[in-house]
This record gives C-alpha cells, sequence and structure tokens, in this order.
C-alpha cells in the first residue's frame, strides 16, 4: 500500500493502460438493441399424402411429439411444443427455452425426424422439411434505380455483382436482389387439343424435363487422349420450345406449339411484390435468420454495396429504404447520451457537495473509469452493448461515486486532525491510516450492494436473459469503483498534496444551505421524535400507505416484461378476400397506399410497400417525424375502419430482435370430446364472445369455421376396363390434370440466352371457375371425350377439422386481446368472459347437435410473465434475506437489523407509489428498481443506525446521539441518494428511441429513492431511539429498580457506558 | 376558462363522431325470387352428320385421283378412277362417284396404288350438318333426356349456339361408365367445324327462389342463420333469422325456406355482427330509398 501510493506514476500508467484496453474492449463490443440471448422456434411439416390426419396422428404423431418433447441435452429443452395436423399435412412448432443454440436446436430436431422418417411413408418422409421459424420482423430493404436503363438491364448488371456476395451473409436468410420485371416461360396448354390428342400435361412435362436437361454419354479413349461425349440439352430458347415433338396417344407427333401458346412474359408466379412510393424498382431485400444479428446483417449489406459503388456506372443510384441498423445505432447511441447524462449530473452534484473543483474531479474520474474498466469483463464475457447493459451502466454511474467520496472524506477527515505541517512520509502514514479505515466498509457495502443481484441469478430464463446484461454491467463497473476508489484516490490525493500545508477541507458553494438543512432537519428530527402522538400517526399513515400499495396499487399496476422502443415507421396493413391472383392485389393496395398518402403525405417521408399474397399487403410509412408517431397512429385508425371487403391492421413497425412473448389477453381452452364437437362447441364460445363484445378481438387456433373442401374419388371400378380399351393414363395424371387446370405447376427453371427462367404450365385463366367446370374436363378414352366426372366421383364435402395439439394435448385455443391503448380493460374483460363461461356450462347446447362432451376452462395466459414476476418478487425476497443475514452478522443484534431494515418497505413503497403516480409499468425493469433500491435504502439506514449506536457507546443519551448522526450523516445521505436520483433522471423522463425500455426503471428508481431516503432519515433514528430509550429503561430496571429515569441523564458517561457494555 | 371549455367540448364532440364512425358497414342484397337451376356441363364433340366413306369397288390400281383433299364435291361427281388388274376384266377402268355433296375430308390411298376390294379410298364429308356427341356420366341420365334443351360453347366461338337431345344411347359403356348422346344443333354460318371441342351446358331443375354468396350464411351447430338489416327510423340494425339451405351452386346458396320477398340479407361484414347492432349500409342501392320513402 505504502509502495503504491507512493509511486503515482505507477499507478497512473498502470491505470491508464487498463483504461486504454478497456476503450478498445469497448470499441470492440457488438452493438444490439437487445441482450444477446435467443429464444429459437424449429418449424417442421410433414404431408401425409393418402392418409388421413387422424391415421397419421395416431400412427406416427404421437410418437413424433414424444420425442420432440423428450428433447433435453445441454442447454436445449424443449418448452412448448405445438402441432396442428391439417387436411393435408402436419406443423410442428417447437419452442425452445431461452439461451438455446438455435443451430444446435434445429439440428436436434433435424436427427430427431431424420431418424424417425425412416419408419414413414415414401411420400411422407420425401416431404419433411424442418428450418427456423423467424419471429423477428427486422429486415433491410435497399432499392436500386436508374435513370439511363431499364429494370432489367439494371438487374443484369447488378445481380452478378450482388448475389454472390449477399449469400455469404451468415445473419440474413435467403438475402436477394428482387425483380419486378421477372419474367417467366409460360405454357398455356389448350384444353380441347389436349384432350382430342388424347395428351395429359404430365406427358408435356416429361417432354419437357428430358429437352431441358443435358446429358452425359461416357467417354472414349482414342489413342492417348480421352474424350467425353456430351449430348447438350436439346431446349435453348422459345423456338426450340415451340417446336419440341410431342408423341401423342394415337402415335402421331405434334409440335408443342400445336396444343400450347408459349411465351415469355412477366411472371404470374410472383409470391411477393415490393414497391417504394407507388413505382417498381429493384429492391434488395434480406431478412435475419432465427438468433441472428438484424444490425450485423444490415451492416454487411450496406458494407458490400459499398463495396460494389465503385463498380456501378454513375447512373446506378441506391437508396436505403429500410435499414434496421440505423435505427438501432439511435437508439443505442441515445442511451449512451443518457450514460453521459448521468455521469455528468452525479458530478454536478459532486461539486455542490464537495466544492473544490480538484477534489470533484478527483471522486468524478471513477465514473468514467470504473465503466471503461467494466469494458474489459463484459468483451470476456462475451456481453454486447445493448439497452439493458448500458443502462446498468447508467445506473452505475451514480452509485460509483459512492466510494470515492468516503475515502476522500476520511482521508480529508484525518488530516483536519493533524496540526501543523507533515512531511511527504507523514502524509503517506496518515493517508493509509485514513485508507485502511474506511477499506473494510467499502468493500463491505459495494458486496451488498452487489449481493442483492445474486438472486437474480437463480430465477427464470426469461429474466435472466433480459436484466442479466444489466445486472452484469452494475456488478462490473459497480465493482471496478470501490478498486478505483481504494487506489487511485489516494494517490491522487497524495500526489495534489504536494508541498501543501495542512489541509482544511474545501468548502461546499452550497454550504451555507447546507448547513441550513442540516439544522433545520436536526430540529425537525427532534420535534418529530419528541412528539408523542405525530410520530405515531406518520407511523400509522405510513403503514396504512404501504400495505394500501401493495395490495390495492401494486395489482392495478400495468404488467409488461420490458418496453419497446419508437419508431417512425408506421405499418398499414391490408387482408381482403377472393382474390386469386397477386396482381389483383397489386391495384387493390396502390389504391390504398394513394389514399395513406393523400391523407398524410404531410406526415410521411417515404412509403414502401410489400404485397405477400393474393389477399396481403402491408405498406410501411415512414413518418417525417417521430414524435407524430401516436398522433398519426390514431388518425390512421380512424381513416382505415373496416369495411366488408377489406380489413385493416395499423401500428408502429419495431424491428426488435428478441422474442418476446406477447401473449393474448385471454386463453380459453376447450378440450375433451372428438374434434368436430370441440369445433363447433369452440365456434359457439367465440360467436358468444363476440356477441357481448367483451375483448376488442377475438380468434382461435386453430380456425373454427366451417370449411369445404372438393373431395375427388377416382372411380376404381371403370379402370380395368379403360385399360383394357387403350386408355394410357393412371388416376395420378387425373389428378394432375386438374391440378395444371386449376393452379397451374411450376416445372423448374429453363436456360435461354445465359438467363435462367422459371417455366410454367397452366391452361388458359378461367378453365376452372367452379365445380361444374372442373366435372366437364374433356379426358379422351378411344374416341370417345369423357368428362372428368365419368371417371371420378366429384362432391363438396364439409372439410376435416384440424387437430391442435398443445404439447400432447388436443384442444381448441379461443384466445382474445383488447386493443392498443385499451389494455387496462382487460381484467375486467376477463372476469366477463369468465362470467359468460359460467353461464355458458348452464346454458342448453342441444343446438349444437354434440355426441361428445368438451370442457372449457380458462388458463393463465400472461403464464410467462407472470411467472417472472413471481420469481422476481421472490429474488426480492431473497435479497432482503440476504441483507438481513448480512446485517445481523454485522450488528449481531436482531432489533438493530430490523430498524435497519425499516428501509425495505419505504424503498418499495416509494417504488410503487411512483410507478402509480406516472402511470408506468411493472416490468422486469422496474422490478429490478426495487431489488437496487433496497440495496440504496438499506445502505442509507445502516450509516444512521451505525452512527447512532457508536455514539450511544461513546455515551450519548439516544435522542441527542441520533440527531447528531442524523446531522452528521445527512450530506454522504444525501450524496449517495441525489447522485442516483439524478442519475437516473435523464432515464425516468424517456426521451429519445431507446428511452421506452428503461423509463420503468428510471421511475422507479428515481422516483423510489428520494421518497424512502426522506422517511428513512426520519422514521429510522425514531425507531432507534424508541429502542435505545426502551432498552435503556429495561436494563436500568434490571440492574438498579430504585433507578429514576431523570437522574439517568445526569449520571457520568461512563456508567452509561459501562451498562451498555454489561448489557451485551 | 372559456377556451378550456370549447377544446374540451370540440374534443367531446369529434371522440363521438369517432365512435359514430367505429360502426361497422355491410353490403346487402335484397331477397328477390329468381331463375335457379343446376347446370350440367360436359365436354362435347361436333362431328358430321353426313360423313360417306368412298370404298374400292374391285382390286384395282388407283389411276387417278381426280378431287384432291378439301375439294368441294356433288353427289354423283366422279372422284377417283381404278383400273382393274384382273385380266378377266380387260383392265377395264372403274370410275368411283361422289355418295354425296360435301367435301373430300380424307384421302386414304396415292396415285398409283394397288387397292383391294372394298379398301377405303377417300371420305366425303358434308361440313354444314352437324350434330353433337357427348358423353353422359350414368348418374345424370335421369336429367339428359330427349328434348333437352342447352347451349354448345367452344374457343373461338362468338356465341353459344342452342341445341336440343335427339337422343341417348341405353346401353351404358362399362369401361368409362357413360351413356353417348346426340345432340341436334343449327350450324349458322358453319361455324361449326366437324372435329373441334366444346362444352354443353344444360339447365336443369328450374326453379324461382332466393340465392345468396355463402358469406351470408352464419352456422352455429347443425343450425343456420341468416343476417338482416332492420330499419329503424334513419338507422340500420342487424336482426338474425333462421333459414334452411338448399343446394350450392358456383359459390352461391339456395335458401329454401326462412326468408320473405324484400328482406336485406347482409352478404359481406367488415367485422363481426351482434344482434341488434347498429350498422352502415355499404353498398344500399338508391332506388330502394326511394321505395322506402314511398
Amino acid at each position: 500500500m505504502k509502495g503504491l501510493y507512493s509511486s503515482p506514476f505507477r499507478v497512473y500508467l498502470c491505470l491508464f493502460a487498463l483504461a486504454i484496453t478497456g476503450i478498445w474492449a469497448g470499441t470492440q463490443l457488438p452493438i444490439s438493441l437487445y441482450p444477446n440471448s435467443s429464444k429459437p422456434t424449429i418449424w417442421a411439416s410433414v404431408s401425409y399424402g393418402s392418409m388421413s390426419s387422424e391415421e397419421f396422428l395416431q400412427k406416427y404423431g404421437t410418437r413424433i411429439e414424444g420425442a420432440i418433447e423428450g428433447i433435453s441435452t445441454g442447454s436445449l429443452e424443449v418448452e412448448d411444443l405445438v402441432s396442428n395436423y391439417g387436411t393435408s399435412s402436419v406443423n410442428y412448432n417447437v419452442d425452445f427455452g431461452w439461451g438455446a443454440d438455435p443451430k444446435e436446436a434445429l439440428r436436434e430436431v433435424q436427427n430427431l425426424l431424420n431418424a424417425q422418417s425412416g419408419s414413414w411413408p415414401r411420400e411422407a418422409r420425401d416431404s419433411l422439411r424442418v428450418n427456423f421459424w423467424s419471429k423477428s420482423s427486422g429486415f433491410i430493404a435497399i432499392s436500386f434505380f436508374s435513370e439511363e436503363r431499364s429494370l432489367d438491364e439494371l438487374y443484369d448488371l447488378l445481380e452478378p455483382l450482388l448475389v454472390p456476395k449477399l449469400a455469404k451473409v451468415g445473419d440474413a436468410e435467403g438475402a436477394s436482389l428482387w425483380n419486378p420485371n421477372r419474367k417467366e416461360v409460360r405454357i398455356e396448354l389448350n384444353p380441347e387439343a389436349m384432350a382430342q390428342l388424347g395428351l395429359f400435361p404430365r406427358n408435356i412435362e416429361e417432354v419437357l424435363k428430358s429437352g431441358m436437361a443435358g446429358y452425359f454419354g461416357g467417354s472414349v479413349v482414342v489413342g492417348t487422349g480421352k474424350l467425353t461425349i456430351q449430348m447438350p440439352r436439346e431446349l435453348e430458347d422459345i423456338k426450340t420450345l415451340e417446336n419440341l415433338l410431342i408423341p401423342t396417344q394415337s402415335g402421331t407427333i405434334v409440335h408443342l406449339s400445336d396444343i400450347a401458346r408459349i411465351d415469355l412474359g412477366p411472371s404470374s408466379g410472383h409470391n411477393r411484390i415490393f414497391k417504394t412510393n407507388g413505382a417498381d424498382s429493384l429492391i434488395l431485400f434480406a431478412n435475419p435468420r432465427t438468433g441472428g444479428n438484424v444490425k450485423r446483417m444490415a451492416e454487411e449489406i450496406l458494407a458490400i454495396i459499398e463495396e460494389v459503388k465503385p463498380q456501378l456506372p454513375s447512373d446506378v443510384q441506391f437508396r436505403n429504404l429500410v435499414d434496421p441498423s440505423e435505427f438501432i445505432r439511435q437508439s443505442v447511441s441515445n442511451v449512451i447520451k443518457e450514460v453521459f447524462l448521468a455521469a455528468g449530473l452525479a458530478v454536478l452534484v459532486l461539486f455542490l457537495f464537495i466544492g473544490s473543483f480538484k477534489n470533484t474531479i478527483t471522486a468524478a474520474i471513477e465514473i468514467p473509469l470504473s465503466m471503461v474498466l467494466a469494458f474489459i469483463m463484459m468483451k470476456i464475457t462475451g456481453m454486447n452493448l445493448n439497452l439493458i447493459s448500458l443502462g446498468g451502466l447508467a445506473l452505475s454511474a451514480g452509485m460509483n461515486v459512492d466510494a470515492s467520496v468516503v475515502v476522500m472524506e476520511n482521508i480529508f477527515r484525518h488530516f483536519e486532525k493533524v496540526k501543523g505541517p507533515l512531511n511527504y512520509n507523514q502524509r503517506l502514514q496518515v493517508i493509509i491510516r485514513a485508507v485502511k479505515e474506511v477499506m473494510g466498509p467499502v468493500v463491505a457495502s459495494t458486496i451488498a450492494s452487489l449481493v442483492v443481484f445474486a438472486p437474480l441469478a437463480f430465477t427464470s430464463d426469461l429474466t435472466n436473459a433480459i436484466l442479466g446484461d444489466l445486472a452484469k454491467a452494475v456488478v462490473f463497473s459497480h465493482g471496478f469503483s470501490a478498486f478505483v476508489a481504494l487506489i487511485l484516490v489516494p494517490t491522487i490525493r497524495l500526489h495534489l498534496m504536494k508541498g501543501e500545508k495542512g489541509v482544511t477541507p474545501p468548502k461546499s458553494p452550497i454550504n451555507g444551505s447546507l448547513l441550513k438543512l442540516e439544522s433545520g432537519y436536526a430540529t425537525a428530527l427532534r420535534a418529530f421524535i419528541k412528539s408523542k402522538l405525530v410520530k405515531w400517526i406518520v407511523v400509522a399513515t405510513v403503514s396504512g400507505a404501504f400495505l394500501g400499495l401493495l395490495f390495492v396499487v401494486m395489482p392495478k399496476l400495468k404488467k409488461e416484461i420490458i418496453g419497446t422502443p419508437d419508431t417512425d415507421w408506421m405499418i398499414l396493413s391490408i387482408n381482403t378476400s377472393g382474390n386469386t391472383n397477386i396482381r389483383q392485389m397489386e391495384t387493390t393496395t396502390s389504391v390504398e397506399e394513394a389514399r395513406l398518402l393523400e391523407k398524410f403525405g404531410s406526415d410521411i417521408n417515404y412509403t414502401f410497400v410489400q404485397i405477400r399474397g393474393a389477399n396481403n399487403a402491408t405498406v410501411m410509412a415512414r413518418l417525417k417525424n417521430k414524435g407524430d408517431m401516436n398522433k398519426v397512429w390514431k388518425s390512421m385508425e380512424g381513416e382505415f375502419q373496416n369495411t366488408p371487403t377489406q380489413y385493416y391492421w395499423v401500428g408502429p413497425w419495431n424491428p426488435a430482435e428478441l422474442p418476446l412473448p406477447d401473449p393474448p389477453h385471454m386463453r380459453l381452452l376447450v378440450r375433451g370430446g372428438s374434434t368436430e364437437d370441440r369445433r363447433l362447441m369452440a365456434k359457439d364460445i367465440l360467436d358468444d364472445l363476440q356477441e357481448k363484445q367483451i375483448f376488442s378481438r377475438q380468434w382461435s387456433e386453430p380456425g373454427v369455421s366451417r370449411g369445404e373442401n372438393i373431395e375427388v374419388n377416382a372411380r376404381k371400378e371403370l379402370w380395368p376396363l379403360l385399360y383394357q380399351q387403350g386408355a394410357r393414363f393412371s388416376p395420378y395424371d387425373v389428378s394432375d390434370l386438374a391440378r395444371v387446370a386449376t393452379e397451374g405447376k411450376s416445372l423448374g427453371d429453363i436456360n435461354i440466352n445465359g438467363d435462367t427462367f422459371p417455366v410454367r404450365l397452366n391452361f388458359p385463366e378461367g378453365t376452372v371457375s367452379s365445380m361444374e367446370d372442373l366435372m366437364a374436363l374433356p379426358i379422351r378414352v378411344g374416341d370417345k371425350i369423357l368428362p372428368f366426372k365419368a371417371l371420378n366421383d366429384v362432391s363438396l364435402v364439409q372439410s376435416k377439422p384440424r387437430i391442435y395439439r398443445e404439447n400432447g394435448r388436443d384442444i381448441v385455443v379461443i384466445m382474445a386481446k383488447e386493443k392498443k391503448g385499451e389494455e387496462h380493460k382487460k381484467d375486467e374483460s376477463l372476469a366477463a368472459a369468465k362470467k359468460l363461461i359460467a353461464d355458458y356450462d348452464k346454458k342448453d347446447t342441444s343446438y349444437l347437435g354434440l355426441t361428445t362432451k368438451p370442457q372449457a376452462y380458462f388458463e393463465d395466459a400472461d403464464k410467462e410473465l407472470n411467472g417472472a414476476l413471481k420469481q422476481l418478487t421472490l429474488a426480492v425476497l431473497m435479497s432482503i434475506l440476504l441483507i438481513f443475514l448480512t446485517l445481523l452478522l454485522q450488528f449481531g443484534s436482531f432489533i438493530h437489523t430490523m430498524i435497519v431494515l425499516v428501509a425495505v418497505p419505504l424503498g418499495i413503497m416509494g417504488v410503487l407509489g411512483s410507478l402509480f403516480a406516472f402511470s408506468s409499468t411493472l416490468s422486469l425493469n422496474s422490478a429490478l428498481g426495487i431489488i437496487l433500491l433496497n440495496g440504496i435504502a438499506v445502505a442509507n439506514s445502516i450509516l444512521l443506525v451505525d452512527f447512532i449506536k457508536k455514539l450511544v457507546a461513546e455515551g450519548m443519551v439516544p435522542i441527542e446521539a441520533a440527531i447528531l448522526a442524523g446531522k452528521k450523516r445527512l450530506r454522504p445521505i444525501l450524496i449517495t441518494s441525489l447522485t442516483t436520483i439524478l442519475g437516473m433522471l435523464p432515464i425516468a423522463l424517456g426521451s429519445g428511441e431507446g428511452g421506452k425500455i428503461l423509463q420503468p426503471l428510471g421511475i422507479a428508481v428515481s422516483g423510489g429513492l428520494w421518497i424512502s431516503t426522506l422517511l428513512t432519515l426520519f422514521l429510522v433514528p425514531m425507531f432507534e431511539v424508541q429502542y435505545l430509550d426502551w432498552k435503556r429503561k429495561k436494563d436500568f430496571k434490571l440492574a438498579k429498580p430504585n433507578y429514576h429515569s431523570d437522574e439517568i441523564q445526569k449520571t457520568p458517561q461512563i456508567k452509561q457506558d459501562d451498562v451498555l457494555e454489561s448489557s451485551l | 376558462m372559456k377556451k378550456l371549455i370549447l377544446v374540451c367540448a370540440i374534443v367531446l364532440l369529434s371522440n363521438s363522431v369517432m365512435a359514430k364512425s367505429k360502426k361497422k358497414s355491410v353490403f346487402v342484397k335484397e331477397a328477390k325470387k329468381q331463375e335457379i337451376f343446376d347446370s350440367f356441363v360436359y365436354p362435347a364433340k361436333v362431328e358430321p352428320i353426313v360423313n360417306a366413306m368412298v370404298l374400292s369397288e374391285s382390286q384395282g390400281i388407283v389411276e387417278k385421283i381426280s378431287t384432291p383433299l378439301g375439294a368441294k364435291v356433288k353427289s354423283k361427281q366422279s372422284l377417283v378412277k381404278v383400273r382393274h388388274t384382273d385380266p378377266v376384266f380387260k383392265y377395264r377402268p372403274v370410275t368411283l362417284k361422289a355418295p354425296v355433296t360435301g367435301v373430300v375430308s380424307k384421302v386414304f390411298v396415292s396415285e398409283g396404288s394397288l387397292v383391294s376390294k372394298g379398301q377405303k379410298i377417300l371420305q366425303v364429308t358434308d361440313p354444314n350438318k352437324v350434330k353433337i356427341k357427348i358423353e353422359v356420366a350414368a348418374k345424370d341420365l335421369k336429367f339428359i333426356k330427349t328434348g333437352l334443351v342447352g347451349s354448345f360453347t367452344a374457343r373461338g366461338l362468338q356465341k353459344s349456339v342452342k341445341l336440343k337431345v335427339l337422343g341417348v344411347s341405353p346401353f351404358v359403356d362399362p369401361a368409362t361408365g357413360t351413356a353417348t348422346a346426340e345432340l341436334e344443333i343449327e350450324n349458322k354460318k358453319n361455324s361449326l367445324t366437324p372435329g373441334i371441342l366444346g362444352k354443353v351446358i344444360f339447365k336443369s331443375n328450374i326453379h324461382n327462389g332466393f340465392v345468396f354468396m355463402e358469406n351470408a350464411i352464419y352456422y352455429q351447430g347443425k343450425k343456420t342463420y341468416v343476417r338482416l338489416t332492420e330499419k329503424e327510423g334513419e338507422i340500420y340494425k342487424i336482426k338474425k333469422v333462421e333459414v334452411n339451405l338448399g343446394a350450392k351452386r358456383r359459390g352461391q346458396v339456395e335458401i329454401v325456406s326462412g326468408l320473405k320477398d324484400g328482406m336485406m340479407v347482409i352478404e359481406r361484414a367488415s367485422g363481426f355482427l351482434p344482434d341488434g347492432a347498429e350498422v352502415t349500409i355499404g353498398n344500399l342501392p338508391k332506388k330502394k330509398e326511394d321505395k322506402a320513402k314511398l
């Protein structure tokens, strides 16, 4: 220690080196919106071909489900399995727990299903697909345009430059350059010509496929050389396609052009259309893969474009339409600003209390230093810079100065006692003495305020995933602050004092006010303690308020897991029904987009449209001003009201990559009975809910509306004779005919002059537009032209209800949710829904004609959130227990410990009160605020109780001791509290994009702390005096029963000490 | 203060306007009996009525074919000269004559070929006189009967052409499960070329009734309902009535009972419609309003 302080430059150099490492580590930390945790969902689908859903479920499904549910290796644990058995295929959604590695999860499910598939029928085995199920709504979209080139020319220019590089972006899934002019080769068959020749689409498909392939014909060794025999593909262009020879049933051969119209035209099979501001352009579009970092993906793609840019002609321009990385950068930089602001405010508080600029700097240097040192630990533990970990840094900024202040004050205190000038060695001795004196308490109090985070490690994965980073950031930076305070502060002090004589502590700039405050507080405290009635009224009021807040206000607080940041993107989603072609939706969407721009054009910067299918599209509008979001949102909701033909949804877009649970407000399970009966009953309940309009939105999983299918059964009895009569087709050809005639069929890709085009086989549009048309499709047998219905029984049947299973239970789930902004009604609505179900159970439901008896019962919809909050409550209790045990060890007295712990309910009270007052939410963040506040409040309380005890032990009367202690400890308590309160204030105000996420934490801490500090300053000394008085009376009665209380005060102080000591 | 009250009033007013605009909107269709029928659609082949085969009368060599493929011929016009190869007949040439007036539709042999007696030489078809042949599925036989009137359409044909069932074969082919039917059709302007394929559509079970889009039907267990709008003063309210459904045809459902003429049935709505809810009608026909006023 001696060597350390006396060589300041060595200390500075070491810390400087550490600081540089820390800054380097800080720049290396990846930036993201939320902590680096994932909760992968794997999706698998199997078609069962000829089997029915029940058959497949019985024979293979239960076995598959059992095996999936049993997955449990290392970090992998299946949390939920949802299986959905439709008419022809089943989907499995496998939810893994927080922290599971997505790739490992995918591999595990893949391996398991591959192993199982050995026993499945071949068609089921071939249809097995397993992939990630992405819940992220983040994506990047960049448009390319040029005034001199057509889109095709531009595409031909950009595609070879960009697409190979895009494939390397590891975080992206299916990054591609989208060309609105994408062409396809369309072969439109003439149904009559086909029938006359006795041809089926499959005959054409076979000829086409062989024409599209090139063959290898072995090789010949000629002399010493080897010649390979190659048979290049037949189809080179549209001409060769038209001249393709098709053998017919009667043995003649026709050209493909005789029975079909062939053209290379704009693709009709687009499954997506992108537009920006109403115009088509080339769009580079990419989604992140599950667990992928959307910001890194966007940055890598932008880097690729920058890399390619020099190779592009000057007329080619691009524009970032949707760039999540920009959004995330902004959010994070906003919080970084808040961290700086917090640090600045803490320094200001320090200056006001300490005075001297030099001393303020000495103590304040700790804030950036411990933060930078924390970066090293963050780098080592693989954390990233996100809103949560930055929140932790902001939080600790205020707490971190405490240790420095304590060390510095003690150094001053020791120098105050010394008279006259001191030489270097004497000064060193004094400083070492001073530091040694507070070393224990500083380390202990730091550990104490960190120990409260320990229980967090045992909470649920969700809590851990989200709050882990915050806790770690606080632990790292606060831990380092003690280290810095004990090493750097004394060194600087010693260094600065060179040549100085003795030291008088500098005066605070607001010393006068502080002195007044101290004496005011002392007077008030004296009056409070001495009062006979007031103090008990206050105690009663406070306890009443505490209980009220705990049991009345807390249940009313809005609950959420964690807030989401603001954005400047609004989404208008449009749904229709009955469209068969995506081009129809394009027209509808243009009309709606024009309407949006007409009404809100002044608020909108530009739009980005995604048409996702024939009946679904989203228009994204980037607002000019983020502040207008709520206003525009509300008026858009007013403007876009559902019509009988179009349904709208309006809301903000949020590219958050953390799969936060977004549960419905109600979950009603219908289970038992047959699948059809469950469907009927669920539909009836759903209708009742809608009839009563309890919730603003309700739906079910699976859908319960009545569906119909066309069922085609081949008339098997005809086939033997048909073959005898020379029919050369199979029932498969007939079903293939129906498919080509209705939906058309893709036949892979064809290369024409270096470009690849998809090939589509279809019938002229409108050939089959009803069941009657399907039944009349012509099929030639011999000389006869038969209708489709002669060979098949075609009928309209009610479709089989989907079998929906959650974790092996056959159920229908009815879910409901309140509209955005009306969430507070949910408890009321849920109670109404419960009443409705209670009435429903008594109702006569014979009109449903059920043969079995399904039952409806409610399930906790917010299971995950409630579970997390429950565990957090447990964590709070555990941290209180830890504080209790630490205190018990320190004081050795149960009563003293309990008095110190009075601060805890006061802290909780402060948090709940301010959350309620600012209508904030009970979230993981605010629960963390409670834990944190307990630490700080108890530390304040300890300072008081410990000092009172010490003074009383030195012989003071309890009340005087309490007042003196309060007066002396007021400044340190205020410094600690004010630095934290002001540090959290910018976050509590929730400015900026990222602000909203941490706001509940800010409100909890800054709002709660001043309430608890104020109450602690009065209630704790009061209780302490009460106890000491009572104890003294009791002790005196025990020792000398004749003593009068009046005489006690006159007795010499030594005797008091004796008494106290003897009592211990 | 006054300003504040004014602002509050405006806010309240605008809120109430907003609340009003939140009424669901619906599309209605007036219940009105209309012609309903089952339609039977069949692929149909146009065949010539007159299709005569010219056969060789004896063994010989085709010396000359004077009418090439597609040539118009008159009845008794000489078509082909076949010279006997048998010395008994002194290599006498035989002239084959057209049995009917029409067009040479097929030539089976070439000049110089040796033909035997009874071999096909030419085919003469009258393209103006055509009939239609269809294969009737066995289960439809009870509807498709002689005298039934239908229409014929084909790709490239401007308008559909009327036709009538001439006769149905009483024999169902066990291989195809169909019986052949012949239909009479007028070949105006020779627009129907023999050999082309088209569709024949018959209407059957023609009657009057109510039909609505399937969306209009609301199922509750085994029961079925439609929702009506009822006018109360200036507002429209929802009323649920139970109906019985008939057959479904091309996305439309027949309602057999439960409806009366003039009822306004909701076919599409912007959301779920609770009984008694107020709605606005998105497609209110002008005419109807006038009627209501009268």
